[in-house]
């Protein structure tokens, strides 16, 4: 919770042309209070399929074409979509994992998170009310 | 039994496509998942009278010069998720195939996943064959910088997919990422072969019994290594032609003249199809820091079948210039038993024992046991040259030019090859792409 409070602060003093953050969410009874870049990637990237906590995680998705979607990804990995989607590629078509499910606009994403216990998505906008826990804070250049 | 595997995979594959219309509205990662993938590939090969390009020894022989049909394929996948422990996928693969191939080859793979666990996977149904460091996704062109799997390691695996079961555990020590794979299974290849000095091709199935192996990724930062071994029985039908042959061998390996008997034994020992083991061993090295993509990748395959026996090495490099990425490729296979050769001339040897009429066949039986075998052999190399270009995150555009250098009695993966060495320069198109 402290490095989500560390976050935020960052996020309000820095100048904000420079970056849209994107605010990585969980259902509130999920017992993650903050997550790594690391185990944000780890999720998003098919390597683990659970939380440290030992539930599953269901990684839910912005639109393919989402400019958030490309930032989060190129953020995460710092590499070109176009590599993240070749990494995917092998994966996926070989059977081995699923990409995280694309749901078609921000709000599916929160009302989805808010209905499954193990849901995790990313939002551009900060949840205001406390139906959504944000875990982390994933910084990424303007749009 | 094998029936049986085959209906598991259709009905995988209907309860993929049946479950559709109430999993879609499930907001909550659970549902069905329509995804595919796809090359649009024009090949053009310089080559000799009268052999032809294959990019693998089972994919049919065709004349044209310009072609479409070599790199040219179409793959679309079901993934039905149940819920986070329970999945199931089927994949179909439509692409140039020998007329021997029976329709339900295009299904890929189609398979029931469980994941007890975040680091623990059993699948049970028809799955990829995870031999070597590409295998699984060998047909998914955007997934590799090049324009295919290097030919000299891939063009001789007759096999895509087994039918069978494989555990996967994965888990982290550190920040090195280990994934340790087992599988067990078989399956049955309907695959045609031209029978030498004949303008027919035989039916063959192959068939591989008891497929059991295992492999082991390590992962850390750019670096992946992997270690592969797997070992199965090779049965293969037995081609009227071929079994006339080895009878007659037999025949001559009872004939009081040692160094003839001796040789036909050895040569009908050869060409034991039927029933055969080989063993697989591979290891690969990958190495990827977003800008430098390089993979090397050695393999070894041992058989009681002389000719199965197999040498093979890869290396690509490459480098990305934003989309960009320009690359080489280097490909080595050899047969580690040498050409089949008459030691003796039989007529000869024969002469003053079976008359000249009786000498004569056997000289042609020589002949003809040893063709048969060196056309099995493979010893060829290659080296590439070539850009990716992606056009956008699910399109990318290539071009590769090739050149091949195939030993005399190495050119089983080309058609209509001949026993003589033969050089070759081949260039490709594609554009790859993922919907």
């Amino acid at each position: 919770m402290a490095r989500v409070a560390l976050c935020s602060l960052l996020a309000a003093w820095w100048p904000t042309a420079a970056r849209a953050d994107l605010y990585v969410v969980v259902h509130p009874d999920n017992p993650v209070r903050a997550l790594t870049a690391k185990e944000v990637t780890e999720i998003f990237l098919g390597r683990t399929r659970a939380f440290s906590s030992g539930e599953f995680a269901v990684p839910l998705d912005l639109p393919a074409e989402s400019p958030a979607r490309v930032r989060f990804y190129e953020t995460l990995t710092g590499v070109p979509m176009a590599q993240v989607n070749s990494y995917w590629s092998r994966l996926m078509f070989s059977g081995q994992v699923t990409p995280p499910r694309a749901l078609p606009d921000e709000a599916s994403v929160g009302l989805a998170v808010r209905r499954q216990r193990g849901a995790i998505g990313y939002l551009t906008q900060e949840p205001a009310d406390a139906s959504l826990r944000v875990v982390a804070v994933v910084r990424t250049p303007a749009p | 039994m094998k029936r049986g595997w085959h209906l598991a995979g259709v009905f995988a594959w209907l309860a993929a496509s049946t479950m559709a219309q109430a999993a879609e509205t499930d907001p909550g990662g659970a549902g069905l998942r329509i995804n595919g993938f796809g090359t649009l590939g024009l090949t053009h090969a310089d080559t000799p009278e009268p052999w032809r390009f294959r990019t693998d020894f089972v994919q049919p022989v065709r004349d044209a010069a310009w072609r479409l049909s070599t790199e040219s394929r179409l793959g679309v996948q079901a993934n039905l998720l149940l819920d986070p422990q329970w999945e199931l996928v089927g994949q179909l693969l439509l692409k140039d195939r020998s007329h021997w191939a029976t329709p339900e080859r295009a299904i890929n793979w189609a398979f029931a996943a469980w994941h007890p666990s975040r680091d623990f996977t059993v699948r049970a149904g028809r799955l990829a064959v995870d031999l070597f460091q590409s295998s699984e996704y060998r047909s998914v062109g955007f997934a590799y910088p090049w324009a295919r799997p290097n030919v000299e390691f891939y063009g001789w695996i007759p096999m895509d997919s087994f039918e069978g079961v494989d555990a996967t555990w994965r888990f982290d020590s550190g920040s090195t990422r280990w994934r340790l794979r087992a599988f067990a299974g078989g399956l049955r290849l309907p695959i045609g072969e031209p029978v030498p000095q004949s303008d027919v091709d035989a039916e063959v199935v192959f068939e591989a019994r008891g497929l059991v192996g295992a492999t082991l990724m390590v992962e850390q930062g750019p670096w992946a290594l992997r270690l592969g071994h797997a070992h199965l029985r090779g049965v293969v039908n037995s081609i009227p032609q071929y079994a006339q042959l080895r009878e007659a061998l037999g025949g001559l390996a009872q004939l009081p003249v040692p160094a003839v008997a001796e040789q036909a034994l050895a040569l009908q020992q050869a060409m034991r199809y039927d029933d055969f083991r080989s063993r697989y061993a591979s290891m690969g090295l990958a190495y990827d820091d977003g800008a430098w993509v390089v993979q090397a990748e050695a393999a070894r395959v041992d058989s009681d079948l002389p000719t199965a026996r197999r040498r093979a090495f890869t290396l690509g490099i490459g480098h990305r210039f934003g989309p960009i990425t320009g690359f080489v490729t280097l490909g080595l296979v050899r047969s580690p038993a040498p050409a089949a050769l008459l030691q003796v001339p039989w007529f000869d040897t024969l002469l003053p024992v079976l008359g000249p009429e009786g000498a004569g066949q056997a000289q042609a039986l020589g002949e003809a046991a040893t063709g048969v075998i060196n056309a099995s052999r493979i010893a060829q190399r290659s080296r590439g040259i070539g850009l990716r270009w992606d056009l956008d995150n699910r399109r990318a555009l290539k071009l590769q030019w090739d050149r091949f250098d195939v030993q005399a009695a190495g050119g089983t993966i080309w058609g209509r090859a001949t026993l003589d060495a033969m050089r070759a320069s081949v260039f490709t198109a594609t554009l790859d792409f993922l919907f």
